[in-house]
């Protein structure tokens, strides 16, 4: 802290993790390394405990790189990542299990070879945590919060539903109490009903556990859903950062305006819409990513058309 | 999104950093022979004079041959000598290795085309006839053992075969009647064939399975799905995208065979009796001649690199998304 | 009017290792010429089904089991190969979902825009088509390959080919899902541009209420393989009749207020392996009575839109 710049530990940080300053490029690697150009340029962000930040933006504009630096993964090129006041690189062993990420594919952290129950407990299995019966106590518990039977442990990811599975992913993110979350489009493949139960587990987790969320999704009616206040990205940069009414009523940025209209709200009326004509409109944008093709029973057939 | 280079100075960018590495792997390659063969128990005196030579005969050829200075000095000599096209002089024939290798090349480059068009042209058909039935079962199955028993019989088993059955017969092709290209291309085929079916049929299967593989997964890929709701019919589908697309993988595994091809040329020439360089390196190995062996596996390595740089040539050709990757990284 | 696109009551199955399964269980609609209709239904509703039906593009391990569908009087399934294979490429276009796999990687734009020319196309018609679709035409644009174009780009690219052959109908399947807020907006006013310039009539696969509200002249909202509502975007969308919609309605982000909560729909859908003599979505729903569980509903119409439900008379009154 010989700098001066970074901020003091002291009581408000509890829990909080802090982006100051953050730039981050992605090196090229070899002897005359030269950077790329900024994927994320003099971010500056909290997400204090028991707090949801919602993180916006069109793809390529920087999110995921956001998480990667939030949680340690990649070190920024310039600037801190601060954790309760103090740099992440400098209480790297301490932090170990204190962070955790659900990704938009739960395929992607369980493994299809082992049980539920085997995968949920493995970040508490690697830190060694624990006896085994405890941790098998654990699990069991773990399911029974995210609303899944104790049973489900003993099945292998194929035999759960993609909401199911999603769930497995966030107890096996819960399971060693962590102090901040990311979710990266962690309901975007989800049908709408499965997508409300999730974003209501997420709300109901964090009431209950009061950890710090970085919420990473492009769909804004999502992520001003479960959000206490809105990043909004753009090439980079945060253009916009406001509590969540702002985003229900009128945000200040025009990209933030365009994000916000892609929701048609209810009780607005569109005048000028593409479809010619001026009509009354009640509803709402419902905007998860469907599956690639090759996942539905029609997919992929046309090979057989040959 | 990246702006498209000429693709003419990224591929020369390409071949001119590939050269440069291979060049220096080359020159990796020339130090382990030269201290391999000079590990290896028998002396160039031994082979060249004899057991029963005196020890004064032996010393004069040192000094003749340079043998007597330290080994990195003898390499330094050697290897300024290879630069300028001098490969030394063979031991037993006292000619020189450059121009018997020069003299036999085209015989055994003749061998590797022959087998790799062979190969092309029983293979890809195969690939695609059986990549194209896709859930068939007889085809999955029928394609699965053949591959298996082509590549895992040994070209020498094979050869053997072929020899014992077409040197006891009248059947069109021959066995160890070699007449050059230039002179009677009838004769020069039927003798070369057997031997270039020999070494093909290891390629057979690697580009049959290889390509099965490649054409099923193409098959399968969603621009092949949109070529199908856009109504082109099968051949068009076949010749506009799965044929391209296929190849890239196979590719992969010719540039494996042609490294093959290069290590087979020595068996099956021997046992056909072609007078390739195969045959040369393989006389080389057993009598000791080593600088041809020397030579030898350093013109094999050489063509091994060469064959590493077209192959990635190629790829950018064939799969432009590689060549861009290339030319921004 | 005469309607372009009949369906009337297809049922079709898809044979699996698990045994049959059923995707479309008795699913109608007609739609008219120059009509974008939005078909909206979570994954397991059948809407992918009623796609690829339409432009004829069923994979051969679906089995038809009744129904047919018409398409300017003509039934598709009839066609032999060659007829099957002039109506893909003159009559209807597909647009995938995502456009980036969906074009050939080995092959530029311009020779790929050829190719959907049905050969034919010189220099300026391809340059043509490209400006249609709002594409730059000059060359340098037209001569790369689909990974040196941007999302937006690839899925315009994507247009131009399914419209080349002018046809009179496109399937469009989820085309915008891959895409940002921003691509999205222009990527769907392109297909209503064009709906009005060529006179396409436009089948649009959708989970997203939101947008099919705002550019699509009807809603279909399937489910279990069934339209269980059918009628225009405005209607169907403040007034549902069938409680599935309204579910769907209650359970998607986007028209809470702050502090409100969504509600998940209870229950599961459930695989469906033979006609269903009763309400696909009789499980789930809050208003099901006895009569839901043993008499398969009849489409009627209800408040000017078509839908599947005993009850739908009082779902509409119970929206104020």
């Amino acid at each position: 802290m010989s700098d001066g710049r970074a901020p003091r530990p002291v009581a408000d940080d509890a829990g909080t993790v802090r982006l100051d300053s953050v730039s981050f490029a992605y090196g090229r690697g070899g002897l005359f390394a030269r950077r790329g150009a900024d994927v994320v340029r003099d971010v500056s962000l909290a997400v204090a405990k028991g707090e949801t930040i919602g993180l916006v933006g069109e793809s390529g504009s920087g999110k995921t790189t956001i998480g990667r630096l939030a949680l340690g993964v990649n070190p920024p090129t310039r600037g801190q990542v601060l954790f309760e006041g103090v740099p992440l690189e400098r209480q790297r062993r301490q932090l170990r299990g204190r962070f955790q990420v659900v990704l938009q594919h739960p395929e992607w952290s369980l493994n299809p070879r082992l049980r539920v129950g085997t995968s949920v407990a493995e970040p508490l299995t690697v830190g060694k945590v624990g006896t085994r019966t405890e941790r098998h106590e654990k699990v069991g518990a773990l399911l029974e919060l995210v609303g899944l039977h104790e049973s489900l442990a003993q099945r292998y990811p194929h035999e759960l539903s993609g909401g199911q599975q999603q769930r497995v992913a966030i107890a096996r993110a819960l399971i060693t109490q962590p102090d901040f979350i990311v979710f990266d489009e962690a309901v975007s493949a989800l049908d709408v009903s499965v997508q409300a139960q999730t974003l209501n587990l997420i709300k109901t987790l964090q009431e209950a556990e009061g950890f710090a969320a970085l919420f990473i999704s492009h769909d804004m009616a999502a992520v001003r859903y479960v959000s206490d206040s809105v990043a909004v990205m753009m090439a980079g940069e945060i253009v916009e950062s406001s509590p969540v009414q702002t985003f229900y009523g009128s945000p200040n940025h025009p990209y933030s305006r365009l994000l916000v209209d892609s929701i048609v709200s209810s009780g607005e009326s569109l005048t000028g819409s593409p479809r010619g004509g001026t009509h009354a409109t009640a509803a709402l944008g419902a905007d998860q990513e469907k599956r690639p093709l090759g996942d539905t029973p029609e997919a992929g057939a046309a090979r057989h058309h040959l | 999104m990246a702006p498209r280079l000429s693709s003419v100075g990224s591929i020369g960018m390409v071949i001119g950093r590939r050269a440069l590495s291979g060049f220096v792997t080359l020159l990796g390659v020339s130090v382990l022979i030269f201290v391999a063969i000079h590990l290896t128990p028998g002396s160039y005196e031994q082979v060249v004079l004899g057991p029963r030579a005196t020890p004064e005969a032996r010393a004069q050829l040192a000094v003749q041959y340079g043998l007597d200075d330290p080994l990195p000095v003898q390499y330094g000599k050697w290897l300024g000598q290879a630069a300028q096209g001098d490969l030394g002089i063979s031991l037993i024939t006292q000619a020189p290795v450059l121009d018997e290798f020069v003299r036999r090349m085209p015989v055994t480059l003749e061998l590797a085309i022959m087998a790799l068009v062979i190969a092309f042209i029983f293979g890809v058909p195969l690939a695609l006839v059986s990549g194209l039935a896709g859930g068939r079962r007889a085809a999955r199955h029928g394609t699965r053992v053949v591959g298996a028993l082509a590549m895992s019989v040994p070209d020498f088993v094979l050869a053997c075969i072929l020899v014992y059955l077409f040197s006891r017969s009248q059947w069109f092709f021959t066995v160890g009647d070699f007449a050059p290209l230039g002179e009677d291309p009838v004769a020069n085929f039927r003798a070369m064939f057997l031997p270039a079916l020999t070494l093909s049929v290891f390629g057979i299967a690697l580009i049959a399975r290889t390509g099965r593989d490649a054409v099923q997964a193409v098959t399968q890929a969603l621009y092949v799905t949109a070529a199908v709701a856009a109504g082109e019919s099968r051949w068009q589908i076949i010749r506009r995208h799965i044929l391209r697309n296929a190849a890239i993988p196979v590719l992969t595994v010719t540039a494996t065979f042609a490294g093959y091809i290069l290590g087979g040329a020595v068996i099956v020439e021997t046992l056909y009796g072609i007078p390739g360089v195969g045959l040369y390196v393989f006389n080389g190995i057993s009598s000791r001649d080593y600088t041809v062996v020397q030579a030898g596996v350093l013109l094999a390595a050489a063509i091994f690199i060469a064959i590493n740089i077209l192959t990635d040539v190629l790829y950018g050709v064939l799969d432009p998304r590689i060549g861009s990757r290339r030319a921004r990284g | 009017m005469t309607p372009i696109i009949t369906v009337s009551d297809v049922a079709l199955e898809y044979a699996t290792k698990q045994g049959p399964v059923r995707a479309l269980d008795g699913t109608s609609a007609e739609i008219h010429p120059g009509e974008i209709i939005g078909v909206v239904g979570e994954s397991g509703s059948g809407k992918s089904s009623l796609g690829l039906a339409i432009a004829g593009l069923l994979p051969p391990n679906a089995r038809w089991l009744s129904g047919e569908v018409l398409i300017d009087g003509q039934d598709v399934r009839s066609l032999d190969d060659a007829a099957r294979r002039r109506f893909r490429r003159r009559q209807c276009g597909f647009i995938f979902q995502n456009a980036m796999s969906a074009l050939d990687p080995t092959m530029r734009l311009h020779k790929q825009f050829r190719y959907a020319l049905n050969g034919r196309g010189d220099d300026g018609s391809v340059a043509e088509l490209a400006a249609s679709v709002g594409l730059p035409t000059d060359k340098a644009v037209l001569r790369r390959y689909p990974h040196e174009l941007s999302g937006g780009m690839a899925q315009r690219a994507m247009i131009a080919k399914a419209i080349a052959a002018r046809p009179k109908i496109v399937v469009a399947d989820e085309p915008t899902a891959s895409l940002d807020a921003a691509m999205r907006t222009q990527v769907l006013e392109l297909l209503v541009s064009l709906r009005s310039d060529l006179g396409l009539t436009c089948v649009l696969l959708s989970h997203d209420l939101g947008l099919v509200l705002r550019y699509c002249d009807r809603i279909a909202v399937m489910y279990s393989g069934r339209v269980v509502e059918y009628g225009t975007p405005e209607l169907v969308l403040s007034r549902p009749a069938h409680p599935y919609t309204n579910a769907l309605l209650r359970a998607a982000p986007g028209r809470e207020a702050p502090g409100q909560r969504v509600q998940p729909i209870p229950g599961m859908q459930t695989a469906v392996r033979e006609r269903s003599e009763r309400c696909a979505f009789v499980d789930r729903c809050q208003r099901a009575e006895e009569r839901c569980a043993t008499v398969r509903p009849d489409p009627r119409l209800v408040d000017d839109r078509q839908v599947l439900c005993h009850f739908a008379e009082q779902e509409v009154s119970s929206v104020s």
